[in-house]
Parts: structure tokens; C-alpha cells; sequence
């Protein structure tokens, strides 16, 4: 029995239910450790009442997402150096619902209603029009409030710093987040949802890196390590399936170098869960069935 | 070629798209092309590994910090402005050559952009934003040309901000934004989709109205003697049927098998119901970086009719919603493009369908010549399969939509093509009978052929 | 493939269906006509009633192929029968070759009980070959790899550094090696029992096995099987209740995935395309121009019944029309309209008629409607 849908290949094979996540550093500067924890960063929610997101602004917080939780995901601006390509791309960073579940149920993060909070600080301001001119030297050193300025420039945020209180009075409640944004994603039920994070969380605590996996033909894309550096192994495809999948699955996924691996979650309660219980659902440990398949073929 | 080969063999991907794959940040280097970086399949705890990780990193986090700006020479200051419901951006003094698809002139060269073409501008540093006070609302109101402001009396938006007040109200969200900028980065030509030929099943039934008009008589015959036709007729109900007519080839055999009623192109817009909800809507008008005809006010037909949908927000769409998609594109008919253009028009819309790559140009010349040394016949024949083939694989009418899906912030775009496989409909029959004179050109067997 | 194997195989396969007509039967076909020469008109005319007079209908003479019903599933057992399916068509799918029945000729070969001194190796056989070569391949590669390992630890051996050179040597013969397609004849113990005193195969142990949509059509459109159920013959009325409980769910509404799946395929067939089943591509059906010995299947086809409970998802399709994509096929997706009018199918058989025109009328108000899906790649079509 192997412990690491990785290495399960030729058959599909069970995991034990038994099983438990392996919490193994793989990598150094990975540490998921939940010991030492940072005070939880600020996760930005666009269009909060309609159709929440979450994009990272904050180049710090992207570090810490990616160094130390092993966040990944999708950077989605215009590189400003490289404007006319779509292979290096810049800040914003655009959260999964899944990824930002994550954060806030570990309390590695905090969700705040960023129109609101962004307007109310601006009341205090003291930033000018003058604050982003800056000089940009000959040698590429940029110097701020210099005397002469020859180049103007828009930050990612500002730069104040965080105003506690004020995050405090627009935290955004992981249940409130999530209910919108089941209300505004009618294709996903609340029970699939559910599942499907039980899923990503599975994965997640047996410290892969993740990917959406739509390109690929899946939902995730796992990761043995960052994958700056690393190939992909596996796509992932959560919830049920029917035949024709697996041969979808194995095939696609064989042809490059992957293999599939499905996976579901039995949530055992009630079709309607009233929203109290929702949180607490989610907290509990189900142990996902996982299954892996590759395809034999005539190769 | 052995006999079933594509049905064992996993094909590698052949068209890897390197837009797949995290990019190696390292080789991010003068024009921006990225390389296929040497990537690890699993981590070893070597030092050798990890210290290559962490510069992988500093590359990433290097190349992302670098400031969005422009020399003070090229300024270009936008201003946003909100007033209740309303919100939008407005330029002043525009500069620079952004606006051939961006923005709407308003009074006195003041430009006004929406919220994908505002945050597109400042995020690739070409312009910065403040946002508006009472001051600069008077200063607006009363502005002439040249008409000097103080910025630096303004707040000036960071990219956060600009977000929160850009996308904060709905009308269009982080989707749409993904899909803007993906397109305009690869230069394409992006406006809101907007619908400005009149509507196709009017067109379209008013052109079969005039011909059935003209033809009045002789239609109500030729109608009459259709129906002694073989096509019209069905003869495998008869349940004694093979053992009692003689067949002299195998067309008339396939003929005789018709039983299923199969779609023409253009039969979508003869039902004129369109009771059907909006889960689907056009969002994007697109055209070529390429396309010389492009003008904001004037627009030619769009290259490309783009959907935005979230994958979680919506399933693949229905035939109801891709057939009424299909009736409000931005269309011309090819019987009009006859009349206006001739012959010329028609070649346009022939290159539409064919991807031109500099590869498929090579093989084509290539072809070319092949082609010169064949016979009379033999090339007839071939021209005849490519155009058949052809139709198949891209539709008679070139009737199509591009859907750009996000999902979790990933982009994939698909095509979804109007098809025709029994070729029937007027249009592949006259590319056919063009080639080759009254043949059966649904049926894929011909003996000959 | 040779312009001489070409020819071979139009001998071979130069009938699209298992229904011999006039023209084959008795080597005659009629005259041209040319419009504008009316003389040419009144020759046909009289041609054609001369033949039909004097000849009978070839399939009169023809008998039906035997098809059992067993344990759900439809079965021929004869080898002409077998051969007349295959070749005329491509009906079918032999249950121990990949698709063509070829055990027999595989195993003869195999045994050497042929007569013929010129043997060569069968799909399946090249394939058995190219597994091994692959497995040993993969057994090096990851010797390799583990070596690498050591050497970027800096722990490797002088003597282990020696063999990874060689190991990579050998990968790249190993890469590069093709399959040697002569055979090497083998009899194992369990063979004996396959082979009479005479040194003769003692039967074919394949059969060919029809879907249900396949069975259905030979019989309700080309009328060319009967097919038996314990020695009893089964009528069409029969045939399409099994064909539509063979998919698990009882028949009531029109939609019925069966009935679905056959008008798709009847349309395809009625238009000349040779049409098998796409499961090894995750689809529903695959479109031949002839057929496999000739080129590969150019369309793969998806079915959708144009209803409201059917619903896919973005991955579903993604994930087709990429494993479509990379076999260089078109990916066509069917969707299919059905009588809205009826509540439950078994009242069709009320109304007059024989079975066969009440189905014939039935499957007439259904409709099948292409749309073409492709992958778009922006950075491809910018100019």
C-alpha cells in the first residue's frame, strides 16, 4: 500500500481510510508547519456582496503565500517590463475559493471587504498626487520624493500600512463569504462544494502544490514541490465519475506524463445543512476515497 | 500505416502549449519569450535542488516587483469618477496610441474609458489614475481644451484601490477582466460585443421570401416533381424492401436508408422562437491585430465573437442557447456579400476558415506544386475532397463563437462552429455542385470516389 | 501504403454494406445517360426493365447471417459470416483481437499450421513486442535515475559512475531500437489442446460481437440477420425491447439513450460513413471515410440529447477535446431531438402497421444537429 497517490501506477488503487495525511517537509522554505504562525494576512475580497474574489495586491503576501504555504494561486495583471505576452504575468494574484477557504479556516488569513474598508481609510489619508512621481536613475535605482521626478508610477497598495481597527470593523466571515459565493456560482451546490474542498484540503495537508487543472482537462493539477521548479505528476478530477472519464482521464493524463487520479469525499449529513453547521462540516476530518489510474494502452 | 494505430497509441501531446505550464521565471530575458526551463520530477532534500528553487523564486519575485509607470514625457492621466450609480473614467488630454479601440470621445476631446479599459491602461503602467474631488468635478464641468489641473491635489489610485472601485459594482467582473486583457496583450482589438447588423432571421427569411416570390409558379411544380425524386423518398419502411427492388450501386442504397432528419446550416433561423433565458450573452466584439479596416465608429464585421463564462457559474451550454448565440452574431450572409462586392468578398470569407500559419504556407506552396503536375480529373477530385472535407471540419456558413471559460482564474478558449454533415443546405451544395454536377454529395461513399 | 496494398484492399473491402445488389450479383450495370441525348434516356429505361424482369433480387437468394442472443450479448459464430460483416462494413468487434477477428489466423500463425511459408506478425503480436522493449526501457531509466540521484548528492562511486555512462548509452539504443517482426514460434502446453491429431486448429474460439445499435441496424434497416434467443427466433417488435433493456434502464420515454445512439448511428450509416464505437477515446461513436484498414477515423462524435436534464460541464468537454485534439480528430458533438409528443414509447406499437413501419415512422421525428468544437489559441490566429 503506498501512502502517496504518486506512486500508486499501474491499477487503480485504494487508499485505507484509515490513512493519515502525511505531514512531511518536503522542501526546504515550505514549512507548514502550524506552529509558528504569522499574523494572518489580509486577503482582499473584490465585489464582495455579488460576486466575491480574492486577489493579492501585496507582493509581501504573495512571498509569504507562496514561501511558506505553498500557495499558489493565478497571477493574472500585465507585466508592465513585458506588455504584449501572456507567459509572464504580474500582480494581482487571484485566489481559488478553495485556496482562500484554506487560509482563513487555518487562520493564516483574514477576508476583508476591500471596497468598503479601502474607502473608509482613505478618510485619514495623507497621500498625495505627489507620492508617485518618482526618479528612476540612469543606473535603474528608483529614488522616491526626490527634487526632480522623471517617471509616474501606480502602486499595487498603498502604502499606509494596515489600519487594524478598521480591518476589524470589514472582516468578512468565512461563513458569509462562502455563502455568497455559492449564491453566485450556480453550478456549484452547496454539498459539491463541500466535497470538493474536503478534496483540495486533502491534498493540500499532504503538502502538494496546487493548481487549477482546467487546461489539462481536470479540475486540480498537483505538484511534488513549487512547480517554478518541478514537474506536475498527477490531474485530479474531484467528485464522481462514469466510465468514459477514466478513459478520458487515463488517456489524456498518460499523454502527458501524468497520471489521473479521482477522488470523493462522502459528506454524511443532510441534503439542506442549515448554515450553522456548515463551518463545522467542514472541520471535520472525512478521509477522502482516492483512486489512480493510468493508462496501460498499447504503447 | 498499420490498420488501427490511432486507437492504441497514446500520442504525446503534439501541440504543446507552453502557455501550460508554470513559466521559468529565469528565462525571462529581453523580448520576453519564454523558453522551456529544465524542470525536477521529484524532490531529492539536496541542496543543489532547493537552492535552485529559491533563485527560481527571487526571479519571480524580481521580475514582479519592477514598477508600472511611464516617463512623465508620455504622460497620460486618467481621473475616475463616481456619482451614485454611475462611474467611469475620464482622460482629459488623451496621448499616445491606445485609443484605436479604447475609450468614447465625449465633449471637448475629453475621453471616457470603462473599467476593463481603465484598469488594462494603468495596469500595464501606461497610464496613472487619481481618484476625483469636488474640485476637479467643477474643473470638468467647465473644462475647455487646455485647461490646466493640479493632480497632486488628488488621491492617487493603487492597483488595489482601482479593483475595489472597478470591479466592486458588477457589471463587469474579474472574468471579463481576464478575458480583456489576455486579448489585448496579444494585440487583438477588443470592444463590448454589441449587435450592429440588423437581425439575421430577418435577413435570412426575407431573402427566401423574394426568391420563393420569384420563382411562384415554377416552385409549386418543380416542388411537385421533387417529390418523385429518390431523395424525398424513404423506402426502408417498406419491411420487404430489399428483397424487392433491384439496386445498380450503393449511393441508391444510402439514399434508400434516409430515415433520420439531420440539421441544414441556417435552420436555426427558420424557428423564430427565441424564448430562451439569458444565461449566455456575447460579451466581446474581437478583431485581428492585423485587420486595417478596424475603426471604433465604423467597425467591420468582427473576427471573433467572444462569450465570457465562468465554469463554476455556468455548464456547457444547450443547443437552444448555442443556436440563438449562433442568430446574434455580427453576420453577413453570403448572397449578400455577392451583391455588394462580387467575387472578391467571397475569397474573404473563404480565408476566415483557414488558419494561416507560416508552416501551413510552406505546405501549401508545397501542395501547389504537387498539384500542377496532376491531371485534369485527378485534381477536380482532389479539390472537390478538400472542400467536402472542409466542410465538415469548419461548417458551410463560418457561423461561429469563440467561448473564453475562467475557472479559478485559468483561461481556455474554445470554438463552437455551426455543422453541416449531410449537405443539403443551399450553401454546401452550391460549393459542391460547383466541383462536381449532380452528385449526392451527403453521401460519403461514391463508389468512385 | 503502397499504391499494390491499396489495390489489395479495395479488392478486399469493396463493398460498403452487407447487402449485395444487382449490379455485384450479376456482373451487369446499367448505361449512362446523358440529358441532353434522349436516346441515351429510352436505352436505360429499356436496360433497366430488361434486368428487372430477368433477374431476381440478389438478397432473396442470400440467407440471413445467424446472430445469438447470449448473456446480453450479440454473437456470430460463423466465419463467413464473420468475414461477410467485417469486410462489408466493418460490423462488429472480434472479443479476442482488437477489433478485426484475426484470433484464428493469429494462432495458426502462431503455431505454425499454416501451409504458407511467409508469416508476419499481427497487430497484436507487434504490440506484445513493443511492451516488452518498453518495459526494459523504463527498468533502465530508473536505474539511471537513481544514479543521478546519487551523483547529485555527490555520493556516487567511481565504479557507479561507470555504469551510469553506460546506462545512458544503452537507454538511447534502447530508444531508438524497432521491432523485429519475425516470429518466434512458441507451443506451450495449453495449445495442445487447440490442435487435432491432423495438426489442424480444432475450432475458432472467437466470436464477433455486434452493439446493439450495430445488431439493430443490420436488422430493422438492412434486414439482413435474424437473430435467436435459445433456438427461438426473435422479431423486430423483440430485438428492440432487448436492444433498449441492454443499457440498463427501462424503456418508457423517448429519449432512452438507445434510441438516442441509434438514430445518430442511422444517420451516419444512411450517409455512407463506416461508424464504430469511439469509447477508446472517450466519445460515442468515430466516423470512418471507408474504414480502419484505410485511413483513420476523422471525426470523433459526441451524442447530447437536446434535453433539459442532460447537463455537462466545462471539464467534460475539456477533457474530451483535448484526448480528441491529440489524435489529430474533428470533435463533433450530436445533439439530438426526439418526439416531445410521446409520454410512453410501448403505446407506439397501438398504432397500424407492422413493426417495422411504426419504428420507421417513429425514428423519422427524430433529428441530429452538428455543432463542431475546437480548441482556439489566440496567439495562432492573430494574423
Amino acid at each position: 500500500m503506498t501512502r502517496d497517490p504518486r506512486h500508486s501506477m499501474d491499477t487503480s488503487r485504494q487508499h485505507d481510510n484509515d490513512m493519515e495525511p502525511a505531514a512531511v517537509d518536503k522542501m526546504v522554505g515550505s514549512d507548514t508547519a502550524s506552529g509558528s504562525l504569522e499574523p494572518p494576512i489580509i486577503l482582499p475580497v473584490i465585489n464582495a456582496h455579488q460576486d466575491p474574489q480574492v486577489l493579492i495586491f501585496n507582493l509581501n503576501d504573495l512571498k509569504q503565500l507562496r514561501n511558506q504555504y505553498g500557495i499558489l494561486g493565478v497571477l493574472l495583471g500585465t507585466l508592465s517590463q513585458y506588455p504584449q505576452q501572456n507567459f509572464f504575468l504580474s500582480i494581482p494574484l487571484r485566489l481559488s475559493v478553495y485556496e482562500v477557504v484554506w487560509l482563513v479556516e487555518t487562520r493564516r488569513g483574514i477576508l476583508v471587504d476591500q471596497l468598503k474598508y479601502r474607502k473608509d481609510k482613505l478618510l485619514t489619508s495623507k497621500q498625495t498626487g505627489k507620492d508617485i512621481k518618482v526618479h528612476v536613475r540612469k543606473d535603474g535605482v528608483i529614488e522616491e520624493n526626490a527634487h526632480e521626478y522623471n517617471f509616474i508610477t501606480t502602486r499595487n497598495t498603498d502604502k499606509e500600512g494596515r489600519n487594524e481597527e478598521l480591518i476589524h470593523e470589514h472582516q468578512i466571515q468565512l461563513q458569509e463569504y462562502i455563502d455568497q459565493y455559492i449564491v453566485s456560482n450556480k453550478q456549484l451546490s452547496r454539498k459539491q462544494f463541500m466535497c470538493n474542498y474536503q478534496n483540495f484540503k486533502y491534498f493540500k495537508e499532504l503538502n502538494y502544490y496546487i493548481s487549477p487543472g482546467l487546461k489539462f482537462g481536470g479540475d486540480l493539477v498537483l505538484y511534488p514541490s513549487d512547480p517554478l521548479r518541478f514537474h506536475s505528476h498527477s490531474i485530479v478530477r474531484l467528485g464522481s465519475i462514469d466510465l468514459n472519464d477514466i478513459i478520458i482521464g487515463g488517456r489524456l493524463a498518460t499523454g502527458v506524463k501524468k497520471n489521473y487520479i479521482v477522488v470523493d469525499t462522502q459528506i454524511n449529513s443532510n441534503e439542506d445543512h442549515d448554515h450553522e453547521s456548515i463551518i463545522t462540516i467542514l472541520q471535520k476530518p472525512d478521509t477522502p476515497k482516492v483512486f489512480s489510474v493510468e493508462w496501460a494502452g498499447f504503447g | 500505416m498499420s490498420q488501427d494505430d490511432d486507437e492504441s497509441v497514446i500520442p504525446r501531446e503534439v501541440e504543446f502549449d507552453i502557455e501550460d505550464e508554470t513559466p521559468d521565471w529565469s528565462t525571462l530575458s529581453g523580448s520576453g519569450i519564454p523558453k522551456r526551463g529544465d524542470k525536477d520530477f521529484e524532490p531529492d532534500s539536496t541542496a543543489i535542488q532547493s537552492q535552485s528553487l529559491q533563485s527560481a523564486r527571487e526571479a519571480m519575485y524580481g521580475a514582479i516587483s519592477g514598477i508600472r509607470g511611464h516617463h512623465v514625457k508620455q504622460l497620460l492621466v486618467g481621473v475616475w469618477i463616481e456619482d451614485g450609480s454611475e462611474y467611469c473614467c475620464v482622460i482629459p488630454r488623451i496621448k499616445g496610441n491606445y485609443f484605436r479601440d479604447i475609450g468614447i470621445a465625449g465633449p471637448n476631446n475629453v475621453v471616457y474609458l470603462n473599467e476593463l479599459e481603465t484598469v488594462y491602461l494603468v495596469e500595464r503602467g501606461s497610464m496613472v489614475i487619481y481618484l476625483a474631488n469636488e474640485l476637479f468635478m467643477t474643473f470638468l464641468k467647465e473644462f475647455k481644451k487646455d485647461d490646466e489641473f493640479d493632480y497632486d491635489t488628488l488621491y492617487p489610485l493603487d492597483l488595489e484601490f482601482l479593483y475595489s472601485l472597478a470591479f466592486g459594482h458588477g457589471k463587469y467582473g474579474i472574468d471579463e477582466y481576464q478575458i480583456y486583457s489576455y486579448l489585448k496583450r496579444h494585440g487583438y482589438m477588443v470592444l463590448p460585443y454589441r449587435q450592429f447588423t440588423t437581425s439575421q432571421v430577418d435577413r435570412y427569411n426575407a431573402y427566401q421570401d423574394k426568391i420563393n416570390s420569384n420563382q411562384g409558379i415554377w416552385s409549386t411544380i418543380t416542388n411537385w416533381f421533387g417529390w418523385f425524386k429518390t431523395e424525398e423518398k424513404f423506402p426502408i419502411i417498406d419491411s420487404m424492401h430489399y428483397l424487392q427492388t433491384h439496386y445498380f450501386n450503393f449511393t441508391d442504397v444510402f439514399q434508400s436508408l434516409r430515415l433520420i432528419q439531420s440539421y441544414e446550416t441556417f435552420d436555426s433561423l427558420k424557428s423564430k422562437d427565441s424564448k430562451i433565458d439569458d444565461d449566455f450573452k456575447l460579451t466581446f466584439n474581437v478583431w485581428k491585430p492585423g485587420n486595417s479596416t478596424f475603426s471604433k465608429k465604423n467597425p467591420p464585421l468582427p473576427d471573433f465573437q467572444i462569450l465570457v463564462v465562468n465554469a463554476d457559474k455556468n455548464g456547457f451550454p444547450k443547443l437552444g442557447d448555442i443556436q440563438k448565440l449562433l442568430n446574434g452574431i455580427n453576420y453577413e450572409f453570403s448572397f449578400e456579400i455577392k451583391n455588394s462586392n462580387g467575387v472578391k468578398a467571397e475569397k474573404k470569407i473563404r480565408k476566415k476558415n483557414t488558419m494561416a500559419t507560416s508552416k501551413k504556407e510552406i505546405r501549401q506552396a508545397q501542395r501547389e506544386k504537387r498539384i500542377q503536375s496532376q491531371s485534369i480529373d485527378q485534381q477536380t477530385r482532389n479539390e472537390y475532397l478538400k472542400t467536402r472535407d472542409s466542410i465538415f471540419k469548419n461548417g458551410a456558413s463560418g457561423r461561429s463563437i469563440i467561448l473564453g471559460v475562467v475557472s479559478n482564474g485559468i483561461i481556455n478558449f474554445f470554438n463552437l462552429i455551426e455543422g453541416d454533415f449531410n449537405l443539403r443546405g443551399e450553401l454546401s451544395k452550391n460549393k459542391l455542385e460547383g466541383i462536381y454536377k449532380g452528385r449526392n454529395h451527403g453521401i460519403i461513399y461514391n463508389g468512385d470516389l | 501504403m503502397g499504391k499494390f496494398h491499396r489495390k489489395q484492399l479495395n479488392k478486399i473491402y469493396a463493398y460498403p454494406l452487407p447487402v449485395t445488389i444487382t449490379s455485384e450479383a450479376y456482373s451487369i450495370s446499367l448505361p449512362e445517360v446523358y440529358p441532353h441525348n434522349p436516346l441515351s434516356w429510352l436505352y436505360f429505361t429499356l436496360k433497366y426493365w430488361q434486368y428487372t424482369l430477368t433477374y431476381e433480387v440478389p438478397q432473396l437468394s442470400i440467407p440471413l447471417i445467424n446472430v445469438e442472443y447470449i448473456n446480453g450479448t450479440f454473437a456470430v459464430y460463423d466465419d463467413n459470416d464473420m468475414t461477410r460483416l467485417w469486410t462489408r462494413g466493418f460490423f462488429g468487434k472480434g472479443i479476442l483481437s482488437r477489433s478485426e477477428p484475426t484470433w484464428k489466423d493469429r494462432t495458426i500463425n502462431r503455431l505454425n499450421l499454416s501451409t504458407s511459408s511467409t508469416t508476419s506478425l499481427a497487430m497484436e503480436d507487434v504490440t506484445v513486442k513493443r511492451r516488452e522493449g518498453r518495459q526494459k526501457f523504463k527498468d533502465e531509466r530508473s536505474k539511471l535515475q537513481a544514479l543521478e540521484l546519487l551523483q547529485r548528492k555527490g555520493e556516487i562511486s567511481p565504479d557507479d559512475l561507470k555504469t551510469l555512462e553506460e546506462l545512458r548509452d544503452n537507454l538511447n539504443v534502447l530508444k531508438n531500437a524497432s521491432i523485429n517482426r519475425q516470429v518466434d514460434s512458441e507451443v506451450r502446453d495449453e495449445d495442445e489442446e487447440l490442435i487435432d491429431d491432423s495438426n489442424q486448429l480444432i475450432n475458432n474460439l472467437e466470436f464477433l460481437q455486434l452493439q446493439p445499435i450495430e445488431a439493430f441496424f443490420l436488422k430493422f434497416a438492412l434486414n439482413v440477420i435474424s437473430v435467436s434467443n435459445n433456438n427461438l427466433d426473435l422479431s423486430l417488435r423483440e430485438m428492440f425491447q432487448i436492444c433498449c433493456e441492454s443499457y440498463g434502464t427501462t424503456i418508457s420515454l423517448p429519449n432512452h439513450r438507445f434510441l438516442i445512439e441509434y438514430a445518430v448511428y442511422h444517420h451516419y450509416r444512411s450517409l455512407g460513413w463506416c461508424v464504430r464505437s469511439g469509447i477508446k477515446f472517450g466519445c460515442d461513436m468515430l466516423l470512418y471515410k471507408r474504414g480502419p484498414p484505410f485511413t483513420h477515423a476523422e471525426h470523433a462524435v459526441m451524442i447530447i440529447p437536446n434535453d433539459p436534464e442532460t447537463q455537462y460541464d466545462w471539464f467534460d468537454m475539456a477533457s474530451r477535446a483535448r484526448v480528441i485534439g491529440t489524435v489529430k480528430k474533428n470533435f463533433v458533438i450530436a445533439f439530438v431531438d426526439y418526439p416531445q409528443d410521446i409520454t410512453d414509447i410501448n403505446l407506439i406499437w397501438n398504432q397500424p402497421g407492422s413493426d417495422k413501419e411504426i419504428l420507421s415512422r417513429f425514428f423519422e421525428s427524430f433529428k441530429v444537429t452538428e455543432i463542431l468544437y475546437k480548441r482556439w489559441t489566440p496567439s495562432r490566429t492573430r494574423d
